[in-house]
């Protein structure tokens, strides 16, 4: 039937977490688009081969067929990139500008050229209201949290000057400092 | 009216209904698996996917059958006890195709079974989503079709939320979930 193989993007999606991004699946693109492409052929062909027809219902039906098809199709490859869209612009909220490189790979070209401008207008819009709406997604109780290092950071910038975090070791630190390092999971939060 | 990007939607038009042709249809033989005719002839019975019925329907091409699920005897079983039955066996998309399938083929007694059956499951649904803080859920959700599945999951997770607030854990900052489903994949050998 038309439309099994754009179906089969969407359970694809479906099926992973609600939160990932999975691999872009461009064969099966380019394959939904072929389809597009010949029935859109034989539409076309049916109207020169019935020109004076194509009132009548078996040939009108026909065409009608098709065409759904092709609407049906087009409906699914763009809920596909939507739905792909949405989750991107989750994860810039989440995890900041940097792209984790194993998330990276699953993106097509154009979709990490949309990671970036999204991000740039996100920052330009941050800059421009004098806040960084990313921080402090919750109400915060401390200015200080105690934090467990799960991965080897080296020196990094604090308000209070350099620290080295290395793996399995723990620090008391400011909030604002550490929060997007906990959110990309490389420090863990310690109640 | 749902959205034209809703995932959902769109599955739940892809549920086949059974229908009965009303004229000759060229080119499209391959559509019936019975005939090597190239055409569709007259009164032949396929399957077809609801999104494809609606707009033909609209066009006076075909007559709309009933659905395995809706038929009097499955009706009769949701009558007797619907609160266990297995609807996700029966269709996934039970009410969303329900309600669908009932505007289409003007069935009122399709509706009715749907409002019923619906208002005798909710209490269950909604009772075990309050009570399974931290267990493991897929065999309490396993039975439900896909619209009672979104509402189980919106009232566990209120839920999951509220107990959190109850113990002072909100303030807590956590790894972002995008990355916490991608790492988990990542460790797996």
């Amino acid at each position: 039937m038309y439309g099994d193989i754009a179906i089969d993007l969407l359970r694809e999606l479906k099926r992973s977490a609600t939160h990932l991004i999975p691999p872009y699946n461009a064969d099966k693109m380019r394959m939904v688009m072929e389809e597009i492409k010949s029935l859109y052929n034989e539409v076309k062909n049916t109207l020169e081969d019935f020109d004076q027809r194509k009132q009548d219902l078996p040939v009108a039906g026909s065409m009608e067929i098709q065409y759904q098809g092709i609407l049906r199709n087009k409906r699914c490859l763009l809920a596909y990139l939507n739905e792909r869209t949405l989750r991107l612009q989750e994860l810039r909220w989440d995890v900041g500008a940097i792209l984790p490189v194993h998330i990276k790979e699953n993106l097509s070209l154009h979709e990490i050229d949309y990671f970036t401008e999204y991000s740039k207008g996100l920052n330009t819009y941050m800059q421009s209201v004098g806040l960084d709406l990313c921080s402090d997604s919750l109400p915060p109780k401390d200015l200080y949290i105690e934090v467990r290092v799960l991965e080897d950071l080296g020196e990094i910038a604090t308000e209070e000057g350099f620290i080295t975090l290395e793996k399995d070791s723990q620090h008391f630190l400011r909030r604002s400092d550490v929060e997007a390092l906990i959110k990309q999971g490389s420090l863990q939060h310690v109640a | 009216m749902a959205s034209y990007y809703d995932i959902d939607d769109i599955l739940t038009d892809q549920e086949s209904i059974p229908v009965e042709l009303k004229t000759d249809i060229i080119k499209l033989g391959h559509f019936d698996p019975n005939t090597d005719s190239p055409d569709l002839k007259e009164a032949c019975k396929l399957d077809l996917p609801l999104w494809l019925v609606s707009t033909m329907s609209k066009r006076g091409l075909l007559t709309v059958l009933e659905p395995k699920v809706f038929t009097k005897p499955y009706r009769e079983t949701l009558k007797a006890d619907s609160v266990h039955v297995n609807l996700r066996d029966w269709n996934e998309y039970f009410f969303e195709f329900g309600m669908k399938f009932a505007i289409l083929s003007q069935n009122v007694d399709v509706a009715d079974m749907l409002l019923d059956c619906f208002t005798d499951r909710y209490r269950r649904v909604m009772d075990m989503s309050q009570n399974a803080v931290n267990e493991d859920t897929s065999d309490l959700t396993k039975s439900l079709d896909a619209l009672e599945k979104r509402l189980f999951d919106a009232g566990h997770l209120a839920d999951k939320e509220y107990t959190k607030w109850k113990l002072r854990r909100v303030e807590r900052i956590t790894t972002a979930l995008s990355l916490e489903a991608a790492n988990r994949k990542r460790k797996r050998p």
